[in-house]
């Protein structure tokens, strides 16, 4: 390597589904394929303020699966075990209804992440994921992220101040709704008159059966 | 004002602070600022702007609650190593509370693109921020979400709240 070239940070397109991806130490070659990834990853929103070298060191720790149209990738209630960013292809997004049907509530495509709840938290799934075409995914478990953090990532810390900044801005929209609510009552009481009349009616209906 | 190694032995008596080395505290205190808060200074105010997140070094301080009109929650502050205003160290969203200084107080603030830098240096007081902000943010979407439930799920008595609202 000439003096006044940059190291090359290598890394390799992996060898099959659901092997970790292979990426030797620094001083290998890093081909076009390999920026192609790191590239995928920076227009990622939670990977977007990370170096490339940042990015690579969070590949070494996730795998690469393909996944049939149908496959069942995350299932509703299952511990979160880990998170999946999608690099080609489409997944359902499912939530049981009450009355136990499965609705469909949303549909994502390449470059969305789903389930990255399971890096912070093993609470249950709170939806399931289903693939509806062939899906190529990068899974990063919550396992290998926490021995990341252990190691005390720069990486995995701004990925986990995103998720921050997900979980703050979720908390403001569900505690703004709450005071729109309760600052302009008269614009709701027709709504939750009709709510209560409704869930009056369901439980005589109920106790009817 | 307090000198350095005085707020580092101080803040560093915070479990979530134990055994960080004194080096890694100095950085930390070198990108913020060290505040001197007087008795009933607002510190923020509900609706406000986070600007900084703070590390309360001495002193105490009030936070005061109103999750909706009727309801008052407070907390006070006391413990050297507490956190206040603690998204401000990531993002500036509204301050959803009013926080007052009760008694003469020290607080280290730290803004929220120091606070970046830090977290890119891998300083590891940021780093146990982080940590500690994880635990609290989740807790905390638990908890709007479980009020946001309630208030869907027992619309007799969100109508006779509104109701009690509106009359006045």
């Amino acid at each position: 390597m000439a003096a006044d070239e940059k190291p090359r940070l290598p890394l390799h397109r992996p060898v099959g589904d659901g092997s970790s991806l292979d990426m030797p130490s620094a001083g290998g070659q890093r081909g076009r394929n390999d920026d192609g990834v790191v590239n995928f990853f920076r227009s990622v929103h939670l990977f977007n303020e990370l170096s490339a070298e940042q990015i690579i060191e969070v590949l070494r720790v996730a795998h690469i699966e393909t996944h049939p149209a149908g496959t069942v990738l995350a299932r509703e209630g299952d511990a979160a075990d880990a998170m999946y960013i999608i690099e080609r292809g489409e997944v359902a997004i499912t939530k049981a209804s009450l009355g136990g049907d499965d609705v469909r509530v949303a549909y994502l495509g390449d470059g969305s992440v789903v389930g990255e709840m399971a890096l912070i938290v093993g609470s249950p799934r709170t939806a399931s994921v289903e693939a509806v075409a062939e899906t190529r995914v990068y899974r990063l478990s919550g396992r290998d992220f926490d021995s990341l953090r252990r190691q005390r990532s720069v990486a995995a810390y701004k990925i986990l101040t995103k998720l921050l900044v997900t979980l703050g801005d979720r908390r403001q929209r569900v505690l703004n709704r709450l005071d729109e609510i309760h600052e302009n009552p008269a614009d709701y009481v027709d709504e939750f008159r009709r709510l209560a009349v409704e869930m009056a009616e369901q439980i005589a209906e109920n106790e009817g059966n | 004002m307090l000198p350095q190694d005085q707020i580092i032995a101080v803040l560093a008596g915070h479990r979530t602070f134990a055994g960080i080395d004194p080096k890694a505290w100095g950085t930390f205190i070198d990108a913020g600022a060290v505040v001197a808060l007087s008795p009933d200074e607002v510190v923020y105010d509900k609706g406000q702007t986070h600007s900084a997140g703070y590390v309360l070094v001495s002193g105490r301080l009030e936070i005061v609650d109103e999750p909706y009109p009727g309801r008052r929650l407070c907390t006070q502050l006391f413990s050297a190593g507490s956190l206040f205003a603690e998204g401000g160290f990531i993002k500036h969203w509204e301050h959803r509370r009013r926080c007052t200084a009760i008694e003469s107080s020290v607080a280290l603030a730290v803004e929220s693109h120091a606070f970046n830098d830090l977290v890119e240096s891998g300083n590891v007081v940021a780093l146990r921020i982080i940590d500690r902000l994880l635990d609290e943010f989740v807790l905390d979407v638990r908890e709007a979400n479980q009020r946001l439930d309630e208030v869907y799920a027992r619309p007799d008595r969100t109508l006779r709240r509104l109701q009690a609202l509106q009359a006045g």
